[in-house]
């Protein structure tokens, strides 16, 4: 019997590199955006949670965001190496990505800019995320 | 619909009991239910137990240690809001007639895991790149505090508020008063919260015997009436979310003083869902206790305190009892149930006629929490 319900590449995978795409000027996430309604949606889901359609089609995301919030990880679970930093990017289009947050912790600011960067695999199965959001340099 | 009401309770403190199985962890709370009300196995015409991670048919488990296997028994999964959401069937199944009397619980052995945080589902986006409770916690936090400049010694002093209520409970974990500095110099867990103001996890159980409302009093001298039962589930958004109010919380409050027919002024004691410092805070404003960004000032003020105008968390709340998962909702129903009934010693509740007890379940993607749970109590 087939499965017609579209799959999600390696659905929710910590180390997937599926959701970026390499730009000469550096990398894009790659989302969804619904042909029916045209709600945006990242990571991709298949099915949009608005209208339930099941046409959509891969977009890439703005690199550039607003940190809406963070914290400083100091315990977590294997294989996390604490402390990292966390925290929520809000997009234009009404997108918020979770991401690993670059640049000094100290310095992070509600409502600051952040930019999308790429993270090099330190090793063939290094346990980082391929990509974080680090604030933009001022001036 | 039939009038519920509770007419017995028990609890296995919460505490670590890693050479203790499931089962054993589980039926002494049945078995002081069942004293407390004064009822026989045979009394029991269905189970409904909660666990979250206690793996499959934990109500089997235990209910067959007892000899009382054989009745219906239904298990029930919905993460911290497990207990709760049992008793929210037991409620339902009472009410509309099928059964007299029923028992519900909540099970839980969190030594399992040796520590840490709670385990997540790894097949979600965020758990899957590193999210853990405490840091989702924390980033409502920290948002709240850069709206409504909450300070983090406002934060901690939710902690000194809820050991000074557990001192009064000799089912808590942690036990002992505590100060501002001592939280705020305890580690780091995740920033801006240390260690004092995470919940700690434990293992236990608490049961809770329902039956019809015009049955109780045959077997309870202090049966308390269930005034409402209410589940709202969260709502997905995968785009911004304001997290400085707990959206589901504040929906299903709202529901639920609608379907008791009160207010929140009505509210004489809560248990309320305190797994992190700024939760207890979001959750006075979520429950109209005062209004949006005065929760700092309204535990300052004392009026949350045992003596003040509306004691929240008497027994110490997640913060002090401990977080065993699914147990949380119905244990804070035990405590509820008892401050009604009068029984809570020297953190009664003086003249408690209406009491509330709130359980949220989260950790998914795209949800302010996945579920919500919220119980009127009456006598």
């Amino acid at each position: 019997m087939a499965f017609d319900t579209p799959i999600i590449p390696g659905a929710n995978p910590r180390l997937s590199r599926e959701h970026i795409a390499a730009r000469g000027d550096g990398i894009r996430l790659i989302g969804q955006q619904c042909k029916a309604c045209g709600k945006t949606l990242f990571p991709r889901t298949g099915i949009c949670p608005d209208c339930r359609s099941e046409d959509l089609q891969d977009v890439e995301l703005p690199d550039e965001g607003v940190l809406y919030s963070w914290s400083v990880v100091h315990v977590a679970p294997k294989p996390w190496v604490t402390p990292y930093v966390i925290g929520y990017v809000d997009l234009p289009s009404n997108v918020r990505v979770f991401s690993h947050i670059g640049g000094d912790s100290e310095r992070l600011k509600v409502g600051m800019t952040v930019k999308l960067e790429a993270v090099p695999p330190a090793a063939p199965d290094a346990k980082a995320p391929p990509f974080l959001f680090s604030p933009v340099r001022q001036g | 619909m039939r009038k519920v009401s509770v007419i017995g309770t028990g609890l296995v403190k919460f505490g670590k009991y890693p050479d203790v199985s499931l089962a054993d962890i589980g039926w002494p709370a049945v078995r002081q239910a069942m004293q407390d009300a004064g009822v026989e196995p045979k009394d029991i015409q269905a189970l409904f137990c909660g666990t979250g991670l206690g793996g499959p048919m934990p109500g089997q488990r235990i209910f067959g240690r007892l000899g009382m296997a054989g009745l219906p028994i239904i298990n029930v999964e919905n993460a911290c809001s497990s207990g709760s959401s049992a008793l929210s069937l037991g409620y339902t199944a009472i009410a509309s007639g099928r059964y007299d009397m029923v028992m519900i619980m909540g099970v839980e052995k969190l030594t399992k895991f040796n520590g840490g945080t709670i385990p997540l589902e790894k097949e979600d986006w965020e758990v899957n790149n590193g999210l853990v409770m405490p840091a989702l916690y924390a980033m409502r936090a920290r948002r709240y505090m850069h709206e409504h400049g909450l300070k983090k010694e406002q934060l901690a002093n939710v902690v000194v508020k809820s050991r000074r209520h557990a001192k009064l409970n000799p089912d808590a974990q942690l036990r002992s008063e505590t100060t501002v500095e001592e939280v705020l110099a305890s580690r780091m867990i995740a920033d801006p919260f240390t260690l004092f103001q995470c919940c700690p996890t434990g293992d236990g159980a608490a049961a809770v015997i329902l039956c019809a409302e015009e049955l109780a009093s045959k077997y309870c001298d202090k049966p308390v009436r269930v005034a409402a039962s209410h589940i709202a589930s969260g709502i997905f958004d995968s785009g911004a979310r304001d997290m400085t109010t707990p959206e589901i919380t504040v929906r299903c409050a709202q529901e639920t003083y609608e379907e008791a027919g009160i207010g929140p002024e009505d509210i004489d004691v809560a248990e309320v869902h305190d797994a992190f410092t700024s939760a207890e805070l979001m959750y006075y404003e979520a429950f109209g206790f005062c209004k949006p960004g005065e929760a700092a000032q309204l535990l300052e003020s004392g009026a949350t305190s045992l003596g003040g105008r509306i004691p929240v968390n008497p027994s110490g709340g997640l913060l002090s009892k401990g977080h065993p998962v699914a147990v949380t909702g119905a244990a804070q129903v035990v405590e509820v149930v008892r401050q009604l009934q009068g029984r809570c010693g020297s953190r009664q509740v003086e003249g408690a006629k209406v009491g509330l007890t709130h359980a949220t379940g989260g950790g998914i993607s795209g949800f302010d929490h996945g579920v919500c749970a919220i119980h009127v109590f009456s006598v």
